[in-house]
């Protein structure tokens, strides 16, 4: 066991993998000689040299595209985009292309990739370094969607996202990079499933439903209504599609009360699939209305704190939103 | 001022030392390079805010501290007013620019009507078969919540079990009354309340304002009794270690005249009289400071014995505070023995959730009429308190008729008593 | 749509509609051949128009960086649907935007079987070589209308498409081999019945196939469990 920060994790995983199957191959902006602006392939260059660790020019659709046509030859690429912001221009690659590639050929083609990019606020990243990207692409049939908040499980999910045989958006929370510490197990290929929620805090009165930075930032509020006799479920979703409706359901069927909190703008946002799962197969089980706490609908998430301040939940705007559910 | 360790990255929380560019006692320009900062993403000179001199250096080079941990203390020296540094990063709530939380829509919309029941709330009724309008309701606007009707089914169940909770009962707060104002006087001292004080005094409100009470009184010539009991205590005592009192009696009667009339032996609830199948009878046990009353369980099917025995045993613990929950839990009828103390008529309160109580009073030689000439014989009132939604006059007459008749015709030999 | 066919065994990759997405997979493909060091050279194709899109710059430059096993062969029609060259850039070629890249433009007469295949071979040893990507762009002409639904009348005169017609590819190779000696009437007729046939029992195939089962719609979405 060692205590790891996320980035480490990915890091280390990164290099585990890239020792493991040769077919592995890594590019995108600035991850070969930097090591990634954030660190997370720093060393693999070194190690696996220049053609399994790729410096690509500025261009997110080929770094998609070109990853897409490794794929299709037999390598396992980990293409980055280097904030999730960025990566628009590549949307028609990864929506067009790699997620309709086995269902145009009728299974005989695939792709099998995982897409790293780092995505969240809370970093004093404005507007082009903030982004939830999320709801884009959980709509997305023929690609899944990972949004892991620990070191266990990015380690646990990337390993199942190499493995899944389907393209993988693999969304890592940027503010959870060197925040969130945890414990990984060491010498062992464990993996977490794809499609699992996590029961993080037992609790009978809300179930309150999150993933990225949001799940830390709702353990402390229900920690925080702990003392004042409100216990709170915390739901880690891991994975956004696909959803594991049977931990969401099972839950709301405990406390008839759910939360989904998330940053990004709340119209449209991947809560209101969640929701709208909840009302439509859990609604005998509702017994409060199932509520969202999420960003509001502006454009972008300011660079002045206080407007950044603003903008996200938190623990406490999320510990009075469990609050007042739970008085309802 | 505190000169605090800077965030350099976006997701950098911590910083090491690298350099200091100043020494203790120099002094440094606004702006002008003050240390050098190394984090694991990047390296980078960090200005000093303002002008001053290094009073003293809190954390040496070399060393790695958390973003926001104060690092040098700097003596201002300029001569302009320092400008207003950018308001603090945690600002009032702004109430226009609140958090979307689509609750808050709800809330202001309609404020939880009271008789809007959610699915769950109508699920469990319909499970239950339970009638909304009778549980109250502790959510938004008075609405009966899920837990609300959760709480009122364990009420339901626990009267419905074959063992109902006698000593449990929840204390009752009768919100429509307002305490009368208490005046001290001189002089006047205030004892604590003890627990059981306080659990004795709620129970009690509780049961008086549940359940209407009727005290019906009868005599019984106890007699026979007596002169049985007079000629064997000694030799009980002996032979079976523990005293014979007529407690035992009384109960055997009550227990077989609790078959004869089960209405006795029961529990109200809203869904209908529940009629207990065990018989199971708690006795009053007098302690200084209160009272307990642990359970003789299925005492219908106990002889004298047997009964005096379980009553010795029970009074004992009692006595010694070592009673088990199971000791006082599932009694269905209750036996009190205020005689001892020379009471001759009681108006004794009902254990809930039973349906009636007994009372044996002091057992007195007096002049009776028999057979129209004057006999002395040794009488004692029996007292029995019921619950009037439960039954009614006759059927607490008929009782007490039944435990007379069996008391009056107390026949050693046929009764079982048990005694060799 | 004709555009979406495939066969994996042939090696013909999977292809789609937006277009000049498929020029970064080609440039993908030929990246994994040379890290696996398999003597194998991409090709893709695409239409002039697809030079106007992002895809094309960026594969195209991507391509020349890492020196790609790959050629791009572009043929130029000179429309797409409506929109004639002079349109749709301001070059007189295609290939002139090659020098971009840092690999070889290069013009071929796209109704010319042998000049096209010269370029190609050339192309082919230089990608097998290591020396990396070539740009190819084919001159022909859309003879036919972009689609049935396509009314060319709108854009395009009859005298220019009758122009096109008589320079035709399988007419200027019968010349050619007429003049070289090659040719016979025998020799067309085989190949033109042996090619009808091969299409005529694709077409019956095609036809008499049963429509698919409305479950066959939820297949293929993820990779399915082996049964």
């Amino acid at each position: 066991m060692a205590t790891k920060t996320v980035i480490q994790t990915i890091r280390d995983t990164l290099f585990e993998e890239m020792e493991r199957d040769e077919r592995i191959i890594i590019l995108g902006e600035d991850v070969g000689l930097a090591g990634g602006v954030f660190g997370a392939t720093k060393g693999l260059q070194e190690r696996f040299g220049e053609w399994r660790v790729i410096d690509t020019p500025l261009a997110e659709s080929a770094i998609i595209g070109t990853a897409i046509g490794a794929a299709l030859n037999g390598l396992l690429p980990i293409p980055e985009i280097q904030f999730a912001d960025f990566i628009h221009p590549a949307f028609d690659q990864i929506v067009n292309e790699a997620a309709r590639i086995r269902y145009r050929s009728n299974g005989a083609w695939n792709v099998q990739m995982v897409i790293r990019c780092p995505w969240g606020g809370g970093i004093h990243g404005a507007l082009y370094h903030s982004q939830s990207v999320e709801a884009f692409f959980t709509h997305v049939p023929g690609l899944k969607v990972v949004a892991p908040s620990t070191p266990y499980d990015v380690a646990g999910l990337l390993r199942s996202s190499i493995d899944d045989p389907d393209p993988v958006l693999f969304l890592e929370h940027k503010k959870t990079y060197r925040l969130i510490k945890g414990e990984v197990p060491e010498g062992s290929r464990f993996k977490v499933p794809i499609g699992k929620a996590k029961v993080v805090r037992q609790g009978s009165d809300v179930s309150v439903f999150a993933y990225g930075l949001m799940v830390h930032q709702s353990l402390e509020a229900a920690n925080l209504l702990s003392n004042e006799g409100i216990e709170a479920e915390v739901i880690d979703l891991r994975t956004l599609s696909p959803l594991d409706k049977e931990t969401i359901l099972n839950s709301v069927a405990k406390t008839g009360k759910a939360l989904i909190v998330h940053e990004d703008n709340i119209t449209g946002g991947f809560g209101a699939e969640v929701a709208a799962i909840i009302a439509s197969e859990g609604f005998e089980y509702m017994d409060g209305p199932i509520t969202r706490l999420a960003g509001p609908d502006v454009p972008a998430i300011p660079f002045a704190s206080t407007l950044e301040e603003a903008f996200l939940p938190n623990t406490y705007k999320i510990a009075e939103a469990i609050r007042n559910l739970a008085k309802y | 001022m505190r000169i605090t360790m800077p965030q350099l990255g976006e997701s950098v929380v911590e910083g090491t030392i690298g350099k200091w560019f100043k020494k203790e006692g120099e002094t440094v320009q606004e702006y002008e390079p003050l240390l050098e900062v190394i984090t694991d993403k990047v390296s980078a000179d960090y200005p000093s805010p303002i002008t001053g001199k290094i009073v003293k250096i809190l954390v040496p080079e070399g060393q790695t501290v958390p973003v926001g941990t104060e690092i040098a203390e700097v003596e201002i020296i300029s001569e302009k007013e320092p400008e207003a540094t950018a308001a603090s990063t945690r600002s009032e709530p702004d109430e226009s620019a609140q958090q979307q939380d689509t609750l808050t829509v709800h809330l202001t919309r309609d404020k939880g009507k009271p008789h809007r029941y959610s699915p769950a709330v109508r699920r469990l009724a319909e499970e239950y078969k339970l009638d909304l309008s009778k549980i109250k309701g502790s959510g938004l606007g008075g609405r009966v919540t899920k837990k609300d009707v959760e709480s009122y089914i364990n009420t339901l169940e626990s009267i419905k079990t074959h063992e109902p909770e006698g000593a449990k009962v929840a204390a009752y707060k009768p919100q429509e009354i307002a305490p009368k104002p208490l005046h001290m006087l001189p002089g006047d001292e205030i004892i604590p309340l003890t627990h059981m004080r306080r659990a004795i005094a709620d129970h009690m409100v509780q049961s008086v304002y549940t359940a209407p009470h009727v005290t019906a009184v009868i005599e019984v010539d106890m007699t026979s009794i007596v002169q049985y009991r007079e000629s064997i205590k000694d030799a009980f005592q002996k032979h079976e270690g523990i005293p014979i009192t007529y407690l035992p009696f009384v109960v055997s009667a009550v227990a077989q005249s609790l078959r004869e009339h089960p209405i006795l032996n029961s529990s109200w609830s809203d869904e209908g009289i529940v009629l207990h199948k065990q018989i199971n009878i708690g006795i009053a046990v007098a302690l200084e400071d209160g009272l307990l009353v642990p359970v003789i369980k299925q005492a219908d099917e106990k002889n004298i014995v047997g009964l005096a025995r379980t009553i010795y045993e029970l009074s004992n613990k009692a006595r010694a505070g070592k009673l088990s929950p199971e000791d006082v839990q599932g009694g269905t009828f209750t036996v009190n023995n205020p005689g001892t103390f020379g009471t001759i008529i009681s108006t004794p309160i009902i254990v809930q959730p039973q349906a009636a109580i007994l009372t044996m009073e002091a057992i007195i030689k007096r002049p009776v009429v028999i057979n129209n000439a004057i006999a002395i014989r040794s009488m004692m009132y029996m007292c029995l308190s019921f619950d009037h939604r439960i039954l009614d006059g006759l059927q607490a007459a008929r009782f007490l008729q039944s435990v007379k008749k069996k008391l009056e015709t107390f026949d050693p030999d046929k009764s079982g008593v048990g005694y060799r | 749509m004709p555009g979406h066919y495939s066969y994996k065994p042939l090696k013909i990759v999977t292809g789609s509609s937006p277009i000049a997405t498929q020029i970064p997979h080609a440039v993908g493909i030929a990246l994994a051949s040379k890290i696996k060091n398999e003597d194998v050279v991409t090709a893709v194709w695409f239409g002039e128009a697809a030079s106007s899109k992002g895809d094309f710059h960026e594969g195209l430059n991507f391509a020349g960086v890492i020196k790609a096993p790959v050629i791009f062969i572009c043929e130029n029609n000179h429309y797409a649907i409506s929109v004639p060259q002079n349109k749709q850039m301001a070059v007189p070629n295609v290939a002139d935007k090659a020098c971009a890249y840092g690999f070889p433009g290069v013009i071929t007469d796209g109704n010319d079987v042998l000049d096209v295949y010269k370029a190609m071979k050339a192309a082919v040893e230089r990608a097998r070589s290591g020396e990396g990507p070539t740009l190819i762009e084919c001159k022909t002409y859309r003879i036919v209308p972009h689609s049935s639904d396509d009314d060319e009348s709108r854009y395009r005169t009859k005298v220019e498409v009758e122009e096109w017609k008589r320079k035709g590819p399988i007419e200027r190779l019968r010349t050619y081999m007429q003049a070289q000696g090659i040719w016979s009437e025998e020799f067309e007729n085989q190949v033109k019945s042996e090619a009808l046939s091969i299409v005529d029992d694709a077409t019956r195939f095609a036809e008499q196939a049963s429509p698919p089962s409305p479950s066959s719609l939820l297949r293929h979405v993820f990779a399915e469990e082996a049964k």
